[in-house]
């Protein structure tokens, strides 16, 4: 193998470990697990988790409303009433119910 | 009904209808239903073992009421009107209906709580169960001396579709109600702890107007509504000539905070629908508990007539 031959030989694998190199590193980017996908997902991920702790928050206020309304130095009667109604089915007398 | 009895029903109903229009003071709410009896007596000291049937709890719940009625500081001058429960209205004190009794003995204008609580979730409001026997108590309600009537339904956001649904089914029950002679208090409550409660209340406002406008001339309503949050938010209802009077419910908002929004609503006054037991027990000597009653009316007074 002549010295002509040798430093080619040379180029083309330095070339050629550039170019795996290059596809995998754009693969790791896009696909891999901190590529973009993944950033998409994650993403996604957080508006949804987002959404959810706006709804648990305004359900913890909507308890905590009516705990303060039910409690012993605020017993709200019209809540205390329909709750009466809601949950322990309470019905006058000389009511009767359409459901 | 003889002539003269008819008159002097004619002439109360002008009278309390003048209080309530010009009357400075808050609206009460005085009872308990079945169900929350056993608290409402815990608050006030009477334990669960003290009673043994529900005829007898009722009865202690009746000695509180009439005891908070027949206190000194309990009459018209600051207390201008009282709701009522159904089970109230049919009791007596002193051996006359507690309706007739509270205006003819301390110039309180009654009123009787007709709803039958709420029916399901729908649309972001809670709409008022039906109400089938409606006409008959109504009916009763004006044998008993009552001069007007409460009923509340939920507002749980800013949802066009349920407000017209929750206004549309307030005043069609209003106008039934009026065709007894009796006075409608429209309860469209909007619930204090949801995030666009601001735009609800533009909503509610709007539809209410809409549907005041539609009401024969010289007819009139009473509206009961949830503090604002925004500065003289219901003034155009306040002013409106078939709205006689717009009283605020605190909803849940603390006494100091309801006191605070309160002021900045020119010409609402209260309602509250609170427990008037608070700081009340069956142990106080008459003394003790007049004061504290007399302290309680005051500071709910005060917070009434600062808007």
């Amino acid at each position: 193998m002549s010295s002509e031959t040798r430093p080619a030989l040379g180029l083309f694998l330095y070339c050629g470990v550039i170019f795996m190199l290059g596809i995998y590193f754009t693969f790791a980017a896009v696909q891999g697990e901190y590529g973009l996908f993944r950033r998409a997902v994650v993403e996604a991920d957080n508006i949804q988790l987002r959404h959810q702790l706006a709804e648990l928050e305004g359900q913890i206020l909507v308890m905590e409303n009516r705990t303060r309304r039910l409690s012993d130095d605020y017993l709200d009667l019209d809540l205390l009433d329909q709750q009466a109604r809601d949950v322990l089915g309470l019905v006058r007398g000389d009511e009767f119910v359409l459901r | 009904m003889t002539d003269t009895t008819q008159a002097e029903m004619v002439r109360a109903d002008a009278a309390q209808a003048e209080q309530m229009r010009s009357g400075d003071g808050f609206i009460a709410a005085l009872d308990q239903s079945g169900g929350s009896t056993p608290k409402a007596l815990k608050l006030y000291g009477i334990e669960e073992d003290e009673y043994s049937s529900e005829e007898e709890m009722f009865s202690l719940m009746h000695q509180m009421r009439a005891r908070i009625i027949k206190s000194p500081s309990f009459n018209g001058e600051k207390v201008i009107g009282a709701i009522l429960f159904e089970r109230t209205m049919d009791g007596d004190i002193d051996g006359i209906p507690t309706a007739e009794y509270l205006w003819t003995k301390k110039q309180v204008v009654p009123f009787l709580k007709v709803d039958k609580g709420l029916a399901d979730p729908e649309d972001d409001v809670k709409l008022m169960k039906p109400m089938p026997d409606l006409d008959a108590l109504c009916a009763r309600g004006v044998s008993k001396g009552i001069f007007g009537t409460k009923m509340r339904s939920v507002v749980d956001g800013a949802n066009p579709v349920g407000i017209k649904k929750i206004v549309d089914q307030q005043f069609e029950l209003g106008m039934q109600i009026l065709s007894h002679g009796l006075m409608p208090i429209l309860e469209p409550e909007v619930t204090i702890s949801i995030p666009d409660k601001a735009e609800a209340e533009d909503l509610l406002r709007d539809e209410i107007l809409a549907h005041l406008d539609a009401l024969p001339e010289g007819t009139e309503v009473m509206l009961k509504l949830t503090i604002p949050e925004k500065v003289n938010q219901y003034k155009a209802l306040v002013d409106h000539p078939k709205v006689m009077k717009v009283v605020a419910l605190s909803g849940g908002y603390s006494r100091d905070e309801a006191n605070a929004r309160l002021a900045t609503q020119t010409g609402m006054i209260a309602s509250f629908s609170r427990a008037m037991t608070q700081g009340l027990s069956a142990k106080q000597s008459d003394a003790d508990f007049d004061k504290v009653l007399a302290e309680t009316i005051d500071g709910i007074y005060q917070a009434s007539v600062a808007g």
